[in-house]
């Protein structure tokens, strides 16, 4: 069995690289890297969004470099035993982590894990932008987040929001906007976005903020009063942003990335990246993030290593405020 | 629902569910499903996820019907375990211990096999009409069950617990209280304040549930069956197999327990968290109820077998509809479906049954196929399961640690699981020796953290006031069921007759 694999892998080594007589000297020199499958951590349960970008990606990807990516489903505080598990591996360019902007914002805020999220991992590339759509409870006369504004001045705490959970970026989103617009509203955590979403279907709650709300706001199920940022949504073009409703700035947001760790080899990091943007350029991967709910876009490395490092600097303000953030 | 369209859309369904493709996949789903369920550990969750990526490459059709499949399959396969082995692979086969093992213990485990499988088969026939005729109108009602009424139902089911036992009510109190102890560790829901993790991250989350059910029932057995054979320096004889069928008086028994265990599955089935887990062990409350004395509950009664079983797989089936017809998924089972559904290019919500008629009838006609298919798989298969029984025990018990251990590490691929469950397992053994009834315990460990949830959502909505749980109706009329009930558990001539029962 194991002679069998070395010969496939020898093979498809020296199939990949027959083009360029180079690399292909290096590569009997020295196997050329992939020279074996590649471990896709997935710190989340499957059945999610980072699982079906995984899916998506890690066929594209395995085709392109003529070897397959292992799911590897590591799920459990909130991303953060699969981060561990992550940093664990050999940082040889033979393992992926299935990321979101958690684990540079929010996680290493909240939970002791065992990385710097400045220095030990590195973003990739940009999967998409997760749109939080602002949906509120037709029952709520508010048509849009002004209105609404208005309204929770004059009721301040009569107005509640229903989140995935506590530190998640629903419940940050909240906070950020009763800071911002100086209203008060009551913050409900639910076990799961979909709970969530529910209960503002059936009017328990009567705010919800993500990309789940979509369906029901097109459905007229749920008014939708806004997106948070500065940027509108392709899907859902009639939904005026926070930064156009008056709250400038840097909002609470969500984005899909894949990681890797920051001591893997350079020349595997470089081409990794362009790898995954060539797939993620591809109008049939495109369609399908689209249809996730993800707001495809593009960012060099440069790009995405400030989107981590402010989403750091912001949101360990907004935790502090929620008292959840570690001391430091 | 007009008929007329209720017909045309079940036409649609069976136009598409008879294709010979998706019966074929329809098949290849419950046996899969089937053997998986039958190993403890590895559940309906992990095998469709690991199969999920397959499914691609079929119609969306046939790719869900697949998963329907291995979902029942896989609801199916739990309760073998649970019947002749004392394993249950979930919560809801939790409540098929306590007599599906009693009638095997009897000899009567082919035919416990046999009404589960016939119990089962019932409810997911009535669920499919269920859906058909009424499911838009009923998940509209979802939307009133709040945070109150959860709660409620909860505490109505913790109640329900204590009626479980078969011992005093002392000691199931005792084990209520424990198991609510051991469900306080996890991360406060309000707060997000670790509690008792002791630094490990794997208790986040709680207590993991497949190594505290594996090690307090399967485990334990084993020790308690270890120590009984080393004491009489003879081996543990395996129980007599006997007749695999039902005799009449069971089926009797069973029949009745049955419709009731479905109409109990069905409703409960619709609501998202908890709902599906709650309906067997309210069932089999019931059931103890209604027979009175009548029962033998514990030792192999039949209705206690029909009764969960027809509950829990009605459940099973009505828990689509949310996903169906409000796009939200009921359990982390549906969470899948739905990424298989949006990796086909469906999105799940409302729309889906004017825009996709055909996914949409053609997936609840495959359900009644899939529930058909269980009954031709399952009952040729009661003979070969049954014949497990008769292998030595020397050779069973080591059979069985290694499975269930290695399902429990694949489930997070965690050692921590697998020492949590020789933990348990010593737990379990000890309260065998002390007499004190497991299913409590572990009703209260799964139950506990919800009631808490649902108990503390509806005070931030209420903003503090308690009197939200008596000003709604929903929420009262449970509260005052829930009263009955303690009423009638506490009750002298209820309990002279339970220590009567007891003594038997």
């Amino acid at each position: 069995m194991k002679s069998v694999i070395h010969r496939r892998a020898f093979l498809a080594g020296a199939a990949g690289l027959g083009s360029v007589a180079l690399s292909a000297r290096n590569g009997f020199a020295q196997q050329a890297w992939p020279a074996r499958d590649i471990t896709y951590v997935i710190p989340y349960a499957p059945g999610g969004m980072s699982d079906n970008i995984s899916r998506l990606l890690s066929d594209k990807l395995g085709g392109m470099l003529g070897r397959q990516l292992l799911n590897d489903y590591r799920a459990g505080a909130g991303g953060a035993i699969g981060a561990n598990y992550y940093m664990a591996q050999k940082p040889d360019g033979y393992s992926l982590l299935q990321a979101t902007n958690s684990f540079f914002g929010v996680i290493p805020n909240v939970t002791k894990v065992e990385y710097d999220p400045k220095t030990d991992l590195t973003p990739l590339v940009l999967v998409g932008d997760a749109p939080m759509a602002i949906a509120c409870n037709p029952a709520v006369p508010a048509k849009s987040l002004e209105e609404f504004v208005a309204l929770a001045k004059k009721n301040p705490g009569k107005f509640a929001y229903g989140t995935s959970g506590h530190g998640t970026v629903g419940h940050l989103c909240g906070i950020w906007l009763a800071k911002r617009a100086g209203i008060e509203i009551l913050h409900v955590p639910y076990r799961g976005a979909s709970q969530a979403l529910q209960s503002t279907l059936a009017g328990e709650t009567q705010l919800f903020f993500g990309p789940e709300a979509a369906e029901q706001i097109s459905g007229k199920a749920l008014t939708g009063l806004g997106v948070m940022g500065s940027e509108r949504w392709s899907a859902m073009p009639d939904l005026p942003t926070t930064a156009e409703s008056g709250l400038a700035g840097w909002a609470p947001r969500s984005w899909h990335t894949v990681v890797i760790h920051s001591k893997a080899p350079e020349e595997i990091r470089l081409k990794l990246a362009k790898m995954l943007n060539d797939i993620l350029a591809m109008p049939e991967v495109k369609q399908r993030l689209i249809m996730f709910g993800l707001i495809p876009g593009f960012e060099d490395l440069a790009g995405m290593r400030k989107r981590a490092d402010d989403d750091y600097a912001e949101f360990r303000v907004l935790l502090v405020e929620a008292g959840l953030a570690l001391k430091k | 629902m007009d008929f007329a369209s209720l017909f045309s859309g079940l036409g649609i369904g069976f136009g598409v569910a008879l294709d010979p493709i998706n019966i074929l996949f329809a098949f290849i789903g419950c046996l899969v499903g089937t053997l998986v369920g039958v190993l403890p550990g590895l559940g309906p969750t992990a095998t469709i996820a690991i199969l999920l990526p397959m499914t691609t490459s079929l119609s969306p059709v046939t790719g869900l019907i697949t998963l329907a499949g291995i979902y029942y399959g896989a609801q199916y396969g739990g309760s073998t375990t649970s019947i002749l082995l004392r394993l249950p692979g979930e919560a809801s086969s939790v409540v098929t211990v306590l007599d599906g093992h009693g009638m095997t213990r009897k000899g009567r485990g082919g035919a416990a096999l046999a009404i589960a499988a016939w119990g089962s088969f019932f409810a997911g026939t009535v669920g499919t009409l269920f859906i058909a005729v009424l499911g838009p109108a009923v998940s509209a009602l979802v939307l009133k069950f709040g945070a109150p009424e959860y709660f409620m139902l909860m505490v109505l089911g913790l109640v329900a617990s204590v009626v479980l036992a078969q011992g005093s009510v002392i000691r199931a109190l005792a084990m209520v209280a424990l198991g609510l102890l051991l469900g306080l560790v996890g991360t406060d829901p309000n707060s997000g304040q670790y509690r008792f993790t002791f630094g490990a991250l794997e208790l986040l989350n709680g207590i993991p549930f497949v190594p505290l059910v594996v090690g307090l029932f399967g485990i334990a057995d084993i020790l308690v069956a270890l120590e009984k054979a080393t004491k009489s320096e003879e081996e543990v004889r395996p129980a007599a197999i006997g007749s695999l069928w039902p005799t009449r008086q069971e089926a009797r028994r069973a029949a009745p327990a049955a419709a009731r265990g479905t109409l109990i599955g069905l409703i409960l089935g619709l609501l998202p968290g908890g709902g599906a887990l709650m309906s067997s062990f309210v069932a089999y409350s019931v059931e103890k109820r209604v027979s009175g004395k009548d029962g033998d509950f514990g030792n192999g009664d039949p209705a206690g077998v029909a009764a969960p079983e027809a509950a829990n797989n009605a459940g099973a089936q009505t828990s689509f509809l949310p996903l169906l017809t409000l796009g939200i998924p009921s359990n982390a089972v549906m969470a899948l479906m739905t990424g298989a559904m949006l990796l086909q290019g469906i999105v799940p919500g409302p729309k889906i049954m004017t825009n996709q008629p055909q996914l949409f009838w053609g997936l609840i006609v495959s359900m009644w196929i899939g529930n058909l298919m269980l009954l031709v798989i399952n009952l040729p298969l009661v003979g070969v399961w049954v014949k497990m029984l008769k292998i030595r025990y020397t050779i069973l018990y080591p059979i069985i640690l290694i499975v269930s251990l290695v399902g429990i590490y694949s489930v997070d691929y965690s050692t921590f699981d697998v020492f949590l469950t020789a933990l348990f397992g010593l737990l379990g053994y000890l309260l065998q020796r002390w007499r004190c009834e497991a299913a409590p315990l572990v009703l209260a460990v799964v139950l506990g953290p919800m009631m808490e949830e649902y108990f503390r959502r509806a005070m931030l909505i209420a903003r503090g006031d308690a009197g939200i749980f008596v000003s709604r109706p929903l929420s009262l009329g449970l509260l005052v069921i829930t009263l009955a009930m303690l009423a009638s558990i506490l009750a002298p001539n209820v309990r002279r007759f339970r220590s009567k029962a007891f003594q038997e």
